[in-house]
């Protein structure tokens, strides 16, 4: 999908939903869509929200609105975070930083104890932008969810029902679905996260392989461009479920890589390990040279491939 | 559309507060982390402020339906106050520290277990509990809260010549408009096509509890250790079998009565918006005659299997719920339509003299006047009835004549034709009378439950 399209598709979507909003007087949120840059980096990506990639990053602020098109509706009011993206060769990073007085984490007997979240939603494939409501059977979603102090979930929606217990089946999902929403199988549970909360402020960065290794798992192309959703619950105020707050429709752009990585657009299946951060920082920087050249050779022995394919055929 | 419901009584007058209901269903179900607080079953004094603390009270927790022009709304959602209940308003869920009774040293005094909290393995202060009113004797502080005592000249009831209690013992009622079910955007919670049993699917439950607070009896309880919520499951595996729930078999006032009734899908709606004066009436109404052959055709059309059929018609619930009106529905303002009735206490009749060796002039014979017992009317009526007196009266005085009857036969040696009359003013026949007594008196039969095949739901239509 080209730019132009997206960014019109972005563009009325952001248009649809101020317009809902102002319906449901709710506040409008996506009067201006921000649009979020992942800035290529030649090497490792922290981990830890105090490092100092995150600081010179800057930072895209995002108001968020009450969810206010299914029940259960949130009461009106706003809530912004601030996000900053990141990649390397074989992964991707987000940093997402708010404001919260309170620290609102599960504790035993917390029956009333509601964990701060948020997450982020992309489409599955990135030449769509679905329903900004968890998606559709033509078009589903892929959620990374984030919940204090340290869960991290990926998750699926809208496809649920659009797929047969045999295609459930074969993708690693239970035969019939339990909900709209669903958590990919455990092979797909790739994110990793750390967090931080100081002085009124959370920190959080989650990282995953930019590959896609499953068909409902989202794939973060250099250079490529897709849609993304905010959302974030509030804990002391009983957010849960449906009472949350989100953004419109956003821009995520993957910088094009510098001169020498650029090449690298085939999917790659990243071999998926939780320690890959940590390792990565131990790995010198001419490994990825290497590596990266190997990558070209072999996307561009692929392309040749496949090109030949259909002239002999 | 006909549909078959599982469905108990409770009657309050045999109750004695023994708690062993509560002690059962606690070793069968909850007895694990993350439930310590949680009482499936729980027994509460009366007048109190129950468990949690003024449940009843739903401008504090937001629980059941408002009917609002001619509409039904879960309070949760027109109040836009999704808040549950805090562990302080249940309790604290402490064990002992017995351990000590063996290891302490020889000293003068006595060792002490002392309270040890089940949520942080420290010591704490109790000050709270599941049915402090009555255990830990603070009566005198909270019976003066309880919300029955609407309309109450309340200060009359709670010197101590005037005071009374009993218990109210307390599962979840397996509503017929349950608002927990309704609350659930993951459509976690369901009711069972076959006997209508509400079940919460530990799958689908992603622990947001809005069915903790739409419950308004606050008989769904949120596991912090699993992150899901659960509630009392009639014990089903036991159901299906034929066998009673364990609180029913292990209840030693035999107070207990299981069965199953038919009802018209199609009045649900009409009953649970029905005003308050007539919303125990329209309850009733719904409920059909299992011995009407029209109601077993329509029945057997909409797949309920004949043993259900057979069961409605031997059922204890038909007969004290909707043929003798004697059992009554619990808050039913909250408009859930609860299949758990309660036969009101009579509360003791009082056996005193005056000093000429006449019984005082508060009795008519023997027995006592209604509206002269203990228990004041308008406080069982909030209780049971929405406010409506005379549906407590209409059952209490059935209570009263059934016991003059046996009186008049078996202390005055009247014939049973004779005394048919007192039995006759109240709309009962000398059938009811002895099935009456072989139920509430003896105790016998006290459960009929059809066992639940897979193969005879094969024809029960889905719920809507």
């Amino acid at each position: 999908m080209n730019k132009g399209r997206l960014l019109a598709l972005v563009l009325l979507a952001s248009l649809a939903i101020t317009a809902g909003s102002t319906m449901l007087d709710t506040p409008l949120v996506t009067a201006q869509t921000p649009e979020l840059v992942a800035r290529f980096v030649n090497g490792s990506l922290p981990l830890d929200p105090g490092a100092k990639l995150w600081a010179d990053l800057d930072l895209v602020e995002v108001t968020l609105g009450s969810q206010s098109i299914v029940y259960p509706l949130t009461p009106t009011s706003v809530a912004t975070l601030r996000i900053a993206a990141a990649y390397n060769l074989s992964h991707v990073a987000f940093y997402i930083e708010w404001d919260d007085p309170s620290m609102d984490v599960e504790v035993p007997g917390g029956l009333d104890v509601f964990a701060d979240a948020v997450a982020m939603q992309f489409p599955v494939s990135d030449d769509s932008l679905p329903y900004i409501c968890m998606g559709t059977v033509s078009d589903p979603v892929y959620i990374v969810y984030w919940k204090a102090p340290e869960m991290v979930e990926a998750l699926v929606a809208g496809s649920g029902y659009g797929l047969s217990p045999e295609e459930r089946e074969a993708l690693g999902l239970s035969k019939t679905p339990k909900s709209p929403i669903e958590k990919l199988p455990e092979s797909e549970q790739d994110w990793i996260s750390s967090a931080t909360y100081e002085d009124g402020k959370w920190r959080l960065v989650v990282v995953r392989a930019s590959g896609s290794s499953h068909p409902l798992e989202t794939e973060f192309r250099p250079g490529g461009e897709l849609g993304i959703v905010l959302a974030r619950w509030e804990g002391s105020e009983y957010e849960r479920g449906g009472l949350k707050k989100i953004s419109g429709w956003m821009s995520l752009k993957l910088e094009e890589p510098p001169v020498g990585f650029e090449t690298v657009t085939e999917t790659t299946t990243v071999e998926k390990t939780v320690t890959v951060v940590e390792e990565l920082e131990r790995v010198p920087y001419s490994v990825f040279v290497v590596a990266g050249l190997a990558l070209i050779v072999a996307a561009a022995t692929i392309y040749v491939m496949l090109r030949r394919r259909p002239s002999s055929g | 559309m006909v549909r078959a419901q599982v469905s108990m009584v409770m009657v309050l007058d045999k109750c004695i507060g023994c708690h062993t209901c509560s002690i059962t269903c606690k070793h069968v179900w909850t007895n694990r982390e993350g439930m310590e607080y949680a009482w499936w079953n729980n027994v509460e004094t009366r007048p109190g402020v129950g468990y949690p603390v003024r449940w009843e009270d739903q401008e504090r927790y937001g629980g059941g339906w408002v009917a609002e022009n001619g509409k039904l709304r879960l309070k949760l959602e027109k109040d836009g106050n999704y808040k549950p209940p805090n562990i302080n308003d249940y309790y604290h869920p402490f064990t002992y520290d017995y351990e000590t009774l063996f290891t302490e040293e020889l000293k003068e005094e006595q060792p002490t277990a002392n309270p040890v909290s089940l949520l942080t393995g420290e010591r704490i202060d109790v000050r709270w509990g599941p049915n402090w009113d009555d255990d830990l004797a603070g009566g005198d502080v909270y019976a003066g809260m309880d919300p029955n005592w609407k309309s109450v000249e309340k200060e009359i009831y709670l010197n101590y010549k005037g005071v009374f209690m009993f218990w109210l013992p307390r599962i979840c009622n397996h509503c017929i408009n349950p608002p927990c079910l309704v609350s659930c955007p993951r459509k976690a919670v369901y009711k069972r096509e076959e006997d209508g049993i509400v079940l919460i699917d530990q799958v689908r439950c992603r622990g947001y509890r809005y069915c903790v607070t739409a419950c308004p009896y606050k008989k769904v309880y949120y596991n912090w250790k699993t992150g899901k919520s659960e509630k009392c499951i009639f014990c089903y595996p036991r159901f299906e079998t034929g066998q009673a729930p364990v609180c029913t078999e292990s209840c030693v006032g035999r107070i207990r009565y299981v069965g199953v009734v038919l009802y018209d899908e199609s009045m649900v709606e009409e009953a649970a918006k029905a005003p308050l004066e007539r919303i125990v009436e329209a309850q009733r109404d719904m409920i059909l005659d299992p011995w009407d052959p029209e109601v077993v055709r329509m029945a057997r059309e909409s797949g309920v299997p004949d043993n259900f059929i057979k069961a409605a018609r031997e059922s204890p619930v038909y007969y004290m719920f909707k043929k003798w009106e004697i059992a009554l529905p619990i808050h039913p303002e909250f408009r859930t339509l609860p299949m758990v009735v309660y036969v009101p206490p009579l509360n003791p009749v009082i056996t005193t003299l005056d000093r000429r060796g006449l019984y005082s002039a508060d009795y008519r014979d023997v027995l006592p006047i209604i509206d002269e017992l203990r228990i004041p009317i308008r406080y069982l009526a909030n209780m049971f009835a929405a406010g409506n007196e005379e549906e407590v009266r209409k059952a209490l005085r059935k209570l009263i004549a059934i016991r003059e009857y046996f009186r008049a036969v078996n202390v005055e040696g009247q014939s049973s034709i004779e005394a048919s009359r007192i039995l006759e003013e109240n709309g009962l026949s000398r059938e009811d009378a002895d099935l009456m007594y072989k139920w509430l008196a003896i105790g016998k039969e006290r459960w009929v439950i059809p066992t639940s095949k897979k193969e005879l739901r094969i024809g029960i239509a889905r719920r809507g």
